[in-house]
């Protein structure tokens, strides 16, 4: 238990990190926004309290507003996206299955996998840009930044799953 | 005690969500300018209609206060209008002709406050000693007699209407020329009443009451009102006769002073008269 409570707290530093001096100077084509830290929520242990998933992806929202311009839309939506995690994990797990694993292609198989990780990563992402236009004024341009963000944050995410997650877990 | 934790760890979750999602929204419009503005507009337009609502039952309750305000407002605006000021460049109209010698001369007047609901009714008219109204003087309006200036300052005068108890004026009817006296015995304003008219003399309803001229202050011929009922009294031998008055004396505003220039001549008579006995 404590090696899983080490391993996350370095998982939230190297992603955080990553994600803070790397991707968030960039911008392609002015749309594309990869949020890779959706990951960490991602990867979180199955067995984890709901609670702590929650408090958890408040704090990663919380880490990544404080060194974005603008506080606070970071954090809404990864406390909303934490708070969905485990409804939308029992989607794509067998409940009769009493394991522990971190979803990964590894543990989950590409395909639940990729449909996990999507579901997670458009919600996060359809809530953040929803709440960072506050208007469906130009809703063209909201919905290619949705769909585009969300198209290399998954690309992103199974790329360093890929690289990264060898094996399972427990 | 028990249940209130039993509450919490059973909606925790919730608690929790709500809580930590508050934090976030808390720091959106604390540090963004759009969305702040925009939820705190949010719960503006939300407490915005409920303050409407309840505004629209309550300001019911201040109508009569509000009108009093704008009635006051009206009647001060109304005093700096040109109308309120007496123009003392009027001049009486007078006629000058060798055969016939003017007796009356006219004061147009405004009348300024009235009441019409009394026992006893006076006008007030915005004309004066200054404008050569003076005391006994008739009254008509453009539709029929108004009553007699009772009282006049330098500016302003006060009418005795027909609208009162000690109003008794002779009266003729036009057509047949039988006299009578015109008198009020209160009520509706409508509706005044005649007497000592003797039924000898047929009478029809629709008849023209004019005053007799026999009354030194009121001219000759000056309407009053139209018979609406009569009967006849058996015991006296007079009609007891209820007519309308020709003038909607509610609606008056512009009034006639009757100037009579023989007047002092006949005082004179009169006094003398008074002195043989």
């Amino acid at each position: 238990m404590s090696k899983t409570i080490f391993t996350t707290i370095l998982e939230f530093i190297l992603i955080a990190l990553v994600q803070i001096l790397l991707l968030n100077n960039i911008h392609l084509f002015g749309y594309m926004q990869p949020l890779l830290y959706i990951w960490f929520i991602i990867l979180l242990p199955n067995n984890f309290p709901k609670w702590l998933v929650m408090i958890l992806g408040f704090s990663m929202g919380f880490t990544m507003d404080i060194f974005s311009s603008q506080l606070g839309f970071h954090t809404a939506t990864a406390t909303l996206t934490a708070t969905l995690r485990p409804l939308l994990l029992s989607w794509f797990v067998n409940s009769f299955d009493n394991n522990t694993f971190r979803p990964s292609i590894a543990s989950m198989g590409f395909i639940s996998f990729l449909g996990f990780a999507s579901i997670v990563v458009i919600t996060h992402t359809l809530i953040y840009f929803c709440i960072e236009s506050f208007s469906f004024t130009e809703i063209w341009r909201l919905l290619l930044k949705i769909i585009s963000s969300t198209f290399i944050s998954l690309v992103l995410i199974v790329i360093c799953d890929t690289l990264f997650v060898k094996a399972k877990i427990d | 005690m028990n249940n209130l934790i039993r509450f919490l760890k059973r909606y925790y979750f919730i608690f929790l969500f709500l809580f930590l999602e508050g934090v976030a929204i808390y720091l959106i419009s604390r540090n963004s300018y759009y969305q702040g503005s925009a939820i705190v507009n949010l719960a503006n337009n939300i407490s915005g209609s409920v303050y409407q609502q309840s505004n629209k039952i309550t300001q019911y309750f201040y109508l009569a206060s509000v009108n009093e305000a704008l009635a006051k407002e009206n009647a001060m605006l109304r005093s700096q209008i040109e109308n309120s000021y007496v123009k003392f460049t009027e001049k009486e109209m007078q006629v000058e002709d060798t055969i016939y010698k003017q007796r009356f001369s006219f004061i147009e007047a405004t009348v300024i406050s009235k009441t019409i609901n009394k026992r006893n009714n006076f006008f007030m008219l915005n004309k004066g000693m200054s404008n050569g109204v003076m005391k006994d003087m008739c009254v008509i309006t453009p539709n029929g007699l108004l009553g007699l200036v009772v009282n006049a300052t330098s500016n302003f005068s006060l009418v005795m209407t027909v609208l009162h108890q000690d109003t008794k004026i002779a009266v003729k009817n036009k057509r047949t020329q039988a006299t009578g006296t015109m008198i009020w015995e209160g009520g509706d304003y409508r509706v005044g009443q005649i007497k000592e008219m003797p039924s000898s003399i047929p009478l029809k309803v629709g008849d023209t009451l004019v005053t007799s001229g026999y009354s030194r202050n009121y001219p000759e011929g000056i309407e009053i009102g139209y018979v609406k009922t009569f009967a006849k009294d058996p015991s006296s031998g007079f009609f007891n006769i209820e007519f309308e008055f020709s003038a909607d004396y509610n609606k008056l505003e512009y009034v006639y002073v009757v100037k009579n220039l023989f007047k002092v001549e006949q005082d004179i008579l009169e006094k003398s008269i008074e002195e043989n006995e």
